[in-house]
């Protein structure tokens, strides 16, 4: 393990995985090097405290040369001075992004509530395959999005496919229980077409269920 | 190399292991922890890889030896890569260890029974074989990594029993091996440097081994990768078929982490 490196001492050189177009936009993390020794490569796993990298596993320009022929990291053409508080990720054009984590933060969760809601949209018209996609793009965002999960569900309950409504449950649990994840998926079969009856929840009652949320104030 | 020279290898290691314990005045005070025995007779096969490594994996359902994806014009075998080197691109390279590749995010694990199977054919390194041409330091620097490396290729599966007196004797728990941490005592091998796949036990099985099979034990991929048909295929024929499957929410970009303490935790209720 190496000694803790002062974030602003380093460079990112590439991140620390490989990534399919399926599986973006995605948080990544960063391989390092010294600024003042660029042979001193730092991989994952490591750990951010008081603007330093800690623990990091020091490595050699072979391994990252021998780890990029595998397939186990991306490498950058130019490396990107590291910055303290920032997040590597990869948008949904297969391009590395490096920018304030909060930004960072912001981007991916309108990336998946977007996602969420144009998937809720093209399930409620029946396009089971445009929805499962916009899915995936909203748990790339945020893996924690049930909501995502559950419309994986109810277009595998469509299509008779009990096993694959399983694997949607299993993958929820951590995040949600049974009986609320099944509520979830009641709710979504409820707006497809075909299974209700005969309104579109969604597209012709976009107030629906909006009381639920709590009110905000009309006036200061 | 044939079996009978990798029983010879276990023979003078065992040998060279007796002589460091009695040196070195090693000796447990009270009785052989029982997972000791327990974790070295049964703990699973691991390979774990990137995101888009396991999405090939699960699509082609095979893990391929650097040979193999050299033959099938997948990827290219370099004639300086470490494989090249040390004579080892026939092999698909396992750890009877948790998940210790670093910077993974995927993986799967196999029964220990797999190496039954490859009696003849496999085999096993107590330390990681690649390591010995970046990662490690050998006491005779002389001595070339590949002849190294030849003497300590042990047949599958009693290099379990080697592994069984390590986690005995080396090791203030066995569970440390488990973990990651590293042991007391060094042992006779003589390698220093890299990190804790200096001591983890490799199992190299020749050419390509096939997933669904019965032998698969577990799948550990991101709740976020069910997103890639290719894994979300496996996820499904594991849940269809009675194949455990782990998924974790990792979306911080510490995946590796979070993948590790999965396979530990997973080990551990599973045998232990």
């Amino acid at each position: 393990m190496a000694a803790p490196r002062q974030i602003t001492d380093l460079q990112i050189v590439g991140y620390a995985t490989v990534l399919k177009d399926t599986m973006v936009p995605s948080i990544v993390p960063p391989v390092f090097r010294l600024k003042a020794d660029p042979s001193c490569i730092l991989f994952p796993p490591y750990a951010f405290s008081g603007g330093c990298v800690w623990n990091a596993t020091e490595a050699s320009p072979d391994d990252l040369e021998r780890l990029a022929e595998s397939n186990e990291i991306m490498r950058f053409e130019t490396p990107v001075p590291a910055q303290p508080d920032f997040e590597l990720w990869v948008d949904q054009k297969m391009e590395a992004q490096y920018e304030p984590r909060a930004k960072a933060d912001e981007t991916l969760r309108s990336i998946a509530n977007d996602s969420i809601q144009r998937a809720r949209q093209a399930f409620a018209g029946g396009k089971q395959a445009e929805a499962d996609r916009l899915c995936g793009v909203a748990l790339s965002a945020d893996d924690r999005l049930v909501e995502a999960l559950a419309i994986k569900a109810a277009i595998r309950r469509q299509r008779k496919d009990a096993a694959g409504e399983r694997v949607m449950r299993k993958l929820a649990s951590g995040t949600l229980g049974s009986e609320a994840f099944e509520l979830l998926v009641a709710d979504c079969i409820q707006s497809a077409p075909g299974d209700n009856d005969g309104s579109d929840l969604l597209q012709l009652r976009p107030m629906y269920r909006m009381a639920t949320f709590k009110a905000q104030p009309v006036c200061a | 190399m044939s079996r009978e020279r990798r029983e010879e290898n276990l023979r003078e290691l065992s040998a060279r292991f007796d002589d460091y314990v009695r040196a070195n005045m090693i000796d447990r005070a009270g009785p052989v922890p029982p997972e000791a025995a327990t974790l070295a007779q049964s703990v699973y096969l691991a390979h774990s890889t990137s995101e888009a490594n396991f999405s090939f994996i699960c699509d082609s359902n095979r893990l391929l030896s650097p040979q193999r994806l050299h033959e099938e014009a997948i990827k290219t075998l370099k004639s300086g890569s470490v494989e090249a080197v040390l004579g080892t691109a026939n092999a698909v390279f396992l750890y009877a260890a948790p998940f210790r590749r670093p910077a993974t995010g995927c993986g799967v694990l196999f029964a220990a029974g797999l190496e039954t199977d490859y009696r003849e054919e496999g085999l096993a390194t107590p330390f990681d074989s690649g390591g010995l041409l970046h990662l490690f330091t050998r006491t005779d620097p002389a001595e070339a990594p590949a002849a190294f490396l030849a003497r300590h290729e042990l047949p599958l599966p009693d290099h379990r029993r080697y592994l069984e007196a390590s986690l005995s004797l080396l090791f203030t728990t066995p569970l440390d091996y488990l973990h990651g941490n590293d042991p007391v005592w060094p042992g006779p091998i003589g390698l220093t440097g890299g990190d804790r796949r200096r001591w983890t036990h490799e199992v190299r099985l020749p050419d390509q081994i096939y997933l669904r099979t019965g032998y698969l034990q577990a799948v550990f991929a991101p709740v976020s990768r069910v997103a890639d048909p290719r894994i979300y295929g496996m996820l499904r024929w594991c849940e269809h078929s009675g194949v455990d499957y782990v998924p974790f929410n990792a979306s911080r970009g510490d995946d590796f982490e979070t993948l590790k303490r999965e396979c530990v935790d997973y080990i551990t209720s599973t045998i232990l």
